[in-house]
This record gives structure tokens, C-alpha cells and sequence, in this order.
């Protein structure tokens, strides 16, 4: 794996520690669904910090 | 998703045909074959199950975290980042830099504070005031 990778891993690794259970679970989703080629779910992200 | 769809799609993703596994494994190819479609007659025992896990350079774990199988949430969520690191991987580096934008985004937004819910208590007030 090049170093650019594994600075990128570190990152993932540091911000995704960071987030609750759902949040994780969107991040999840969202790879898998980059990763199959399939469109993204799109995250909304509202002012009072609500996600849908 | 049953453990042989999920040994399929990891095996998939690894590149390997059945061929492959087969060989890595030193099980029958017909046999991986029917595991890998459900068959009734082809229920992996724990040693089949370690065998291939070794081979797919995963542990038994996590090919049941492919199956949506639930454990305990301290192993749900290590087996959870193993799966996101091992996606991670098999993503171009476009695409791993629209992730970390997304999990940045993320983090950076406050969760929503637990708040009490007061809808009941405006309309009792309102029955009470009532028209002047």
C-alpha cells in the first residue's frame, strides 16, 4: 500500500472513531455503495445537526 | 445473505475463482460450489469455515459480519471498521477522498440533543387560557 493510502486509512480510522453508531453506519453504507458503483446515499445534514 | 453468498461475494472480491479457493483450501471444488448456492446438503462445519476464512485472508468473524448475523455491539463495531477498511481498499483514490470528505463532514456536525417534548404541555396551556 503507497504512504498517500495509508495516511487516507489513518484519517478514515481517526474521524470515523469519532462518530456514533448511526453516523458509522452511514459512512458504511456509503463505501459499500461507491465501491459497488451504485449511487451514494445521499446524507442531509440539517442546521441543528440532525442527519436524515 | 446466507455464509455461502457471503464466501462467494468476499471470494469475488478478492479476485479468486472457485478454482482457486479450491486449491487454497484443499476442498472439493464441487463442494465449495454447492455451499455457494445454498445447497441443503452442504453445511460447512467450524474447521471447512476456518479453512476458507484463512484463505480469504479474513477471520471467521468476519464472514459472518457479511451474513448481517448479529453479535455484540463492541464486536459489531470492530468487525464494522474492519468491513469499511477492507472497502476502503478495493476503492479508486477518488473515491476514498470523497469518503473521508463525507466522514469529515460528518463528525464536524454536532449530534441532535436529546430535547423535551413540550407539544403536549403548549396545548394545555392553550386549552386553558381559552378565548377572552
Amino acid at each position: 500500500m503507497s504512504k498517500r493510502f495509508d495516511t487516507r486509512l489513518r484519517r478514515l480510522r481517526h474521524l470515523y472513531h469519532r462518530l456514533s453508531a448511526p453516523r458509522r453506519r452511514q459512512v458504511l453504507k456509503a463505501a459499500v455503495a461507491l465501491r459497488d458503483g451504485s449511487r451514494p446515499p445521499r446524507v442531509w445534514v440539517f442546521l441543528d445537526g440532525s442527519t436524515y | 445473505m446466507g455464509i455461502g453468498a457471503s464466501i462467494r461475494t468476499i471470494r469475488e472480491q478478492r479476485g479468486m475463482t472457485q478454482a482457486d479457493l479450491a486449491r487454497a483450501t484443499a476442498i472439493e471444488q464441487s463442494y465449495l460450489s454447492r455451499l455457494e448456492t445454498g445447497s441443503r446438503d452442504s453445511r460447512p462445519n467450524a474447521l471447512v469455515l476456518a479453512r476458507i476464512a484463512k484463505a480469504l485472508e479474513i477471520s471467521v468473524d468476519e464472514l459472518f459480519l457479511e451474513t448481517g448475523i448479529r453479535r455484540s455491539k463492541d464486536r459489531d463495531a470492530e468487525l464494522r471498521w474492519k468491513k469499511l477498511e477492507r472497502v476502503f481498499q478495493a476503492l479508486p483514490a477518488s473515491r476514498q477522498v470523497d469518503l473521508l470528505a463525507l466522514a469529515d463532514a460528518l463528525s464536524k456536525v454536532p449530534e441532535l440533543p436529546l430535547v423535551p417534548k413540550v407539544i403536549g404541555d403548549i396545548e394545555d396551556t392553550e386549552d386553558k387560557e381559552g378565548p377572552p
